[in-house]
This record gives structure tokens, sequence and C-alpha cells, in this order.
């Protein structure tokens, strides 16, 4: 699987899945892709369709209704396929940790590869994540 | 032999090479009009390779047969096209077959996307395919009639060697409004902006390929990636046409006007936003029509 790696890591497709959001890490995510940070230069793109994925990039605290979704999506994507949890939400609910639409934190719902806290994480965050998650691969 | 024609030299391998770089170009310069780095020349490459060792997922609801089957005619309809017009321009080797075998093989190309998209069973993936066949039934009659110009030109013989050879058909004014119209149709037939409506990234969530993933999709890729070989090149040979001897020289010309039928593309798709349906079917039939019209009276004439 070594070789099959190495390649699968220089061209990474990424969707994006909302577990409710409060659309900053949304925003975030689509600098990346913006001249100023360009992914595609590594091969990363960012996919309409779940079925073309190779990475999950989850944000928002999975509510109690979006987290069947979730789950429902994370079933459709074709293995393998990595989840990475953007902010701090997926990881431990950040401001919404007490409220009653919160059924995370996103390991109970999907299994998770990586996590990148911050709220939001700064686009160079996401980056030094994604390179992490690639040098994981090789 | 026919089988090294087929897998090795104007076939399979040298158009999938070709057509790879050829679209790695297309993103190439495309990012770097936005002032962006872009891929590296291999990422197509990758690509494939990656989806190749992806789960390929079949819709439950989806018609199997013709789920599985449409990505394979696909691309076998590519790489036939690619072998039908490589054999006379890079081997000097006359097939049985003429312009009109070419011009249908590159409906079967669009036809097996909207059979493939359909039997997905997928919302998005319908109105992609509803798109698909309407931009067919829009480039198609253009296309044609841009065909046609140098058919004209060269005493009505349809057979693709003697069209290319002699002097090139660009050399005359209804030569240069006929490439002109080509550029815009063979920018249809390769679904890139401002014609991108069936994938429609943005919009239908990559449409007509949505619910594909894995070797099918990789399948789908490899035929995206030989038309972008195979749309210029016979643009690029029917206008530019070719020395008539086989040399070097005839390469580096047919890789010339290649890379430039290629760059014209890649300029215009950088400059125009995504139209809507009835936009481009008003543009193809309304315009681009009657100019090709022009066109083909000007040919007639012999001017």
């Amino acid at each position: 699987m070594g070789a099959y790696n190495r390649i699968l890591g220089k061209s990474l497709w990424v969707f994006h899945v909302s577990a409710s959001p409060c659309n900053n890490c949304d925003i975030e995510i689509l600098d990346l892709l913006t001249p100023r940070y360009d992914l595609e230069r590594f091969g990363i793109k960012l996919v309409g369709s779940v079925r073309h994925a190779d990475v999950l990039l989850v944000t928002g605290i999975g509510g109690c209704k979006i987290s069947e979704r979730v789950k429902h999506v994370y079933e459709q994507a074709p293995k393998p396929v990595f989840v990475v949890a953007i902010g701090t939400c997926p990881a431990a609910g950040a401001t919404f940790k007490n409220s009653y639409t919160n059924c995370g934190p996103l390991e109970k719902i999907i299994p998770v590869d990586m996590y990148i806290p911050g709220c939001p994480p700064k686009p160079e965050t996401m980056i030094a994540g994604v390179a992490e998650l690639l040098g994981r691969l090789v | 032999m026919i089988l090294f024609y087929t897998l090795i030299f104007p076939g399979a391998l040298f158009a999938l090479t070709i057509g790879m770089v050829g679209w790695w170009l297309e993103r190439k310069v495309s990012a770097l009009v936005q002032h962006r780095v872009g891929p590296p020349w291999y990422q197509n490459f990758a690509d494939v390779f990656k989806l190749m060792g992806k789960e390929s997922i079949v819709p439950e609801k989806s018609t199997r047969w013709l789920y599985v089957v449409s990505p394979l005619a696909g691309v076998t309809a590519a790489i036939v096209l690619a072998v039908l017009i490589g054999m006379p321009v890079f081997l000097n080797i006359n097939f049985a077959g003429d312009v009109i075998v070419i011009i249908y093989t590159m409906a079967l190309g669009s036809t097996a996307i909207f059979l493939g998209a359909a039997a997905s069973s997928n919302v998005y993936a319908g109105i992609g395919a509803g798109r698909e066949l309407k931009m067919l039934l829009a480039d198609e009659l253009v296309f044609v009639m841009v065909v046609l110009v140098p058919v004209i030109q060269r005493g009505f013989t349809l057979n693709l060697k003697e069209i290319i050879t002699g002097t090139p058909a660009v050399f005359s004014i209804s030569g240069v409004i006929a490439y002109v119209v080509g550029l815009l149709a063979i920018q249809a037939k390769l679904a890139i902006q401002p014609f991108d409506i069936a994938e429609a990234e943005t919009e239908l969530a990559g449409g007509v390929e949505i619910e594909y993933s894995g070797v099918l999709l990789a399948l789908w890729k490899m035929a995206k990636g030989v038309h972008f070989f195979v749309f210029p090149m016979l643009l690029a040979v029917l206008f530019f046409g070719i020395p008539s001897r086989l040399s070097l020289a005839r390469y580096a010309w047919f890789l010339l006007f290649y890379v430039v039928t290629l760059a014209v593309l890649i300029v215009i798709k950088n400059v125009n936003p995504r139209t809507t349906i009835q936009g481009v079917l008003r543009f193809f039939w309304k315009r681009l029509s009657i100019l090709a019209f022009v066109a083909i009276v000007l040919a007639i004439l012999g001017v």
C-alpha cells in the first residue's frame, strides 16, 4: 500500500461536510482555495460530490438532527476515506458544548483521523494539518 | 499491428499521455491567470491512478449494467477517435472510413455520458444528462458545418488524409471563419467553461459524474483526458494541415498548432463565466450556425 498511498497523498480530493457549524470554519476552508493559499499546487481539490471524496472536512458540533446525515454521508464515501475535523466544535463543542442540540463530539458519530483545533483555525493551521495527514500517508 | 495502433501509438497510451498533459496545461495556465501556482505536471496521472485504487460504488437504484458499461463505452469511443485521426496524421495510413465516421464517433462519446448519467438515477445527474443532450444538439450542427469547409475546399473529398495534406484551409477567408467557429464548437465538445453546463461543479455538484466513484470515475477522467488530445488535434489538422511527407518537421508542425489551438481554448475558458443552457442554444443556432453557413458558401465560391 506504500506506493499507492504516496500517490493518494498527491491527489487528495476534499469534500466539505457541515455538521451544524456557525459557518466560520466553512469560510476559512474556502480561503484555502483562494489564490493566496492555493491548495491545488498539492493536488488538493474541493469536489462537489461525496462519491469523489478522499477526505471529509467536517465542521460544527454535530447537531442531533444532522448527525444521522453525517453518518449517512460517511457511509456513501468510497473507501479509503479520511475524516478531518475542522475547528474546536467537532472535538469539544466549544461555545455550544452545553446546547440541547449537541450530539457530538464527532467521534461518537464517525471515526475521525485528525483534529485541527481553532475557532476558527487559520488557513495556515489547516495547511499544516493537511500536510501532516499527507506525512502519515507516506 | 492493429493492436499496436490501438493500444500504444496513436491509440490508448499515446493519446492518454498527451491528453493528460494537455489537460494539465489547461489547469496550470488557468492557475497562472488567477495568480496561483497550479498543480504539478503529473497531477492528472496521479488523480487517475488514485481513483483506480478506490472503492467503486454502484448505486442500488441505478440501472446497473448501463451504469457500468457507459464509462467503458465513453473511453472506448475516445480511443477509437484517437486511432482514427491519429493514423493518417502520424503514420500516413489511410483507413477505410472517412470524416463522417469521425463525426459519428464523437457523438457516441456524448451519448455515453448521457446514458451513464441517466442510468445513475440521481436527480442532479438527470439534469446533467438533459443538459449534455442539449449541448450535443447545439454544437453538433455547427461542428459538422465547420468540418464541411475543408472538405469543400479539397474538392468534396471526405478522406481525412487527402483533406489534411496540401494547402492549409486556414489560408482562405472561409477557412479563417470556420476555424474561429470551430474553436467554440470544440470548447463545447470538451465541456470546459463557458460550456461546462453539464458538469457545473458549483451548481450541479459534478452533474453527470455525481454518482461515479473509483474505477468508473477514473474511466470518465481518462475519456476526458483523451478528448483533450483528440478534439484540438482534429481542429488543428483540419485547418492548419500537415506536411505531406513523414518527417520530424511534420510532428513539430502538428505539435505547434495543437498547442496553439489548445492555448486559444484555455484563454476563452479563463475569460468567460459559465453560460445558461438557453444561452448556449441561442449562441450556437442563431449566431455560429449563420457564420458557419457563410463560411460554407464562401468555400463553395472558392474564397
